[in-house]
């Protein structure tokens, strides 16, 4: 009797940790990527130069500008994405 | 036993993304014709950009959003003779720093919305006297952050687009104060939850509403994404096209685009929704300018849709677009096209 309950605690906690580490799996992404991008970006940054760039006459909203824009990109001093 | 069956099952629902309820795709629409645009001449006035049209009876008024002066002209409707400019462009008390739409309900009440100031001002013009004049302004409140569109609701309210990430959409009062958030987002992406204002920027999307039957509709700038809500914020239904929701970067908490262009305009009459489509992708946009092609901007494509969200036509048209006002008992959309020298067309439907 006392081993069945204790298996059945022990099943229940791996499944629950298995589940909040899945719950928290992309949310941790997220954050990682983007405080790698940030991180890599400062340096860019320290070297003069805005971290993202606007171009052309569009409608979308530079958000360093506050203009509207064709299009908008990393700065050319890191990696173009396009 | 049973016990620990529950507490799985509550774990495994509280764990999941968000459900998409009232959720639907289209491929394509059951049908498609093809629509041979009328050009409008215009005698006095230059366009450089005009990205909004919206006609009243007998007047009409474009928004020219990189216009170096004026950001509103006001023509007589149908044969488009200028009678007057307002809204001039600079950070004076009467001026616009970055006006993103407006909404036209008579020549008394011309609502203008600039992005930059966080106002909603009220306009007047008087067609006889060629004049305008500015009659009430609204500042936002500041917690809103940034507001690219809105929509006039009622003598009290308006609402706007949601860019903070924490809903979908905002009802503000006449003093521009939050009245209720309504809605969320609707996407899965994990990173609503740790950069809710980049996915927001993402998901930038054009509103409408439509007092007679009283819905509300976003279409998403990024990907090909409708949304239908009711006057209170409810999700009525969620549709996406082929091009799925908006693909995007986030670099330092700015959103870079990555993926296509969607929807530019969406108007909703008493019987449809009409939207604009483009369906470039910032890749081809970013190719031309390298290489210093002129560019393609706007959509040849408009989409109609019920009021409930059932895909219903798609319209090929002769040339690109961006904004569009429908008169649907007369059978015409007049549209406005920021690459040709003559930017004002109608197609007959």
């Amino acid at each position: 009797m006392y081993y069945k309950i204790t298996t059945k605690i022990i099943v229940l906690l791996v499944v629950v940790g298995a589940l909040v580490v899945i719950n928290n799996y992309n949310s941790a992404k997220c954050q990682l990527t983007s405080m790698a991008l940030n991180n890599i970006e400062a340096l860019a940054e320290s070297e003069g130069g805005n971290l993202i760039e606007c171009f052309g006459t569009g409608s979308i909203d530079c958000p360093i500008t506050k203009t509207n824009t064709a299009i908008v990109i990393r700065s050319t001093s890191i990696i173009n994405i396009y | 036993m049973k016990w620990t069956y529950l507490m799985l099952l509550s774990i495994t629902f509280s764990c999941s993304p968000k459900r998409m309820e009232k959720t639907d795709y289209y491929n394509e629409f059951p049908l498609k014709n093809f629509l041979k645009s009328e050009v409008i001449r215009l005698d006095s006035v230059s366009l450089k950009y005009p990205f909004r049209i919206s006609i009243h009876n007998t007047n009409a008024i474009i928004l020219d959003i990189h216009n170096k002066e004026y950001y509103f002209h006001v023509f007589t409707y149908p044969d488009f003779k200028h009678i007057v400019s307002f809204g001039k462009v600079g950070n004076g008390p009467d001026e616009i720093l970055l006006a993103e739409n407006f909404r036209y309900i008579n020549n008394d009440t011309i609502w203008i919305l600039d992005a930059n100031k966080m106002q909603i001002s009220r306009w007047s013009i008087s067609t006889s006297e060629r004049i305008a004049k500015q009659c009430e302004k609204i500042q936002l409140d500041s917690s809103l952050i940034r507001t690219l569109d809105f929509v006039y609701l009622n003598d009290s309210s308006f609402i706007v687009p949601d860019y903070t990430g924490s809903a979908r959409t905002v009802q503000i009062t006449k003093n521009g104060k939050i009245l209720k958030k309504m809605g969320y987002i609707p996407t899965d992406n994990q990173c609503v939850e740790v950069i809710p204002t980049a996915v927001a920027q993402a998901w930038r999307s054009f509103i409408d509403y439509n007092k007679t039957n009283k819905i509300i509709a976003l279409v998403s700038q990024l990907g090909e994404v409708l949304e239908i809500y009711d006057v209170n914020g409810n999700l009525t239904k969620i549709l996406y096209g082929p091009n799925g929701v908006p693909d995007f970067e986030i670099t330092n908490g700015y959103v870079i685009p990555t993926g296509i262009m969607g929807f530019s305009d969406v108007k909703i009459t008493d019987k449809y929704i009409y939207a604009v489509f483009h369906g470039h992708s910032f890749k081809e946009i970013a190719n031309r300018m390298k290489k210093g092609a002129p560019s393609i901007d706007g959509g040849k494509y408009i989409y109609v849709f019920s009021l409930t969200g059932e895909p219903v036509c798609s319209y090929t048209l002769d040339r690109y677009i961006y904004g569009i006002d429908v008169n649907e008992e007369k059978g015409i959309i007049t549209a406005v096209d920021v690459n040709s020298d003559e930017p004002i067309v109608q197609f007959k439907i």
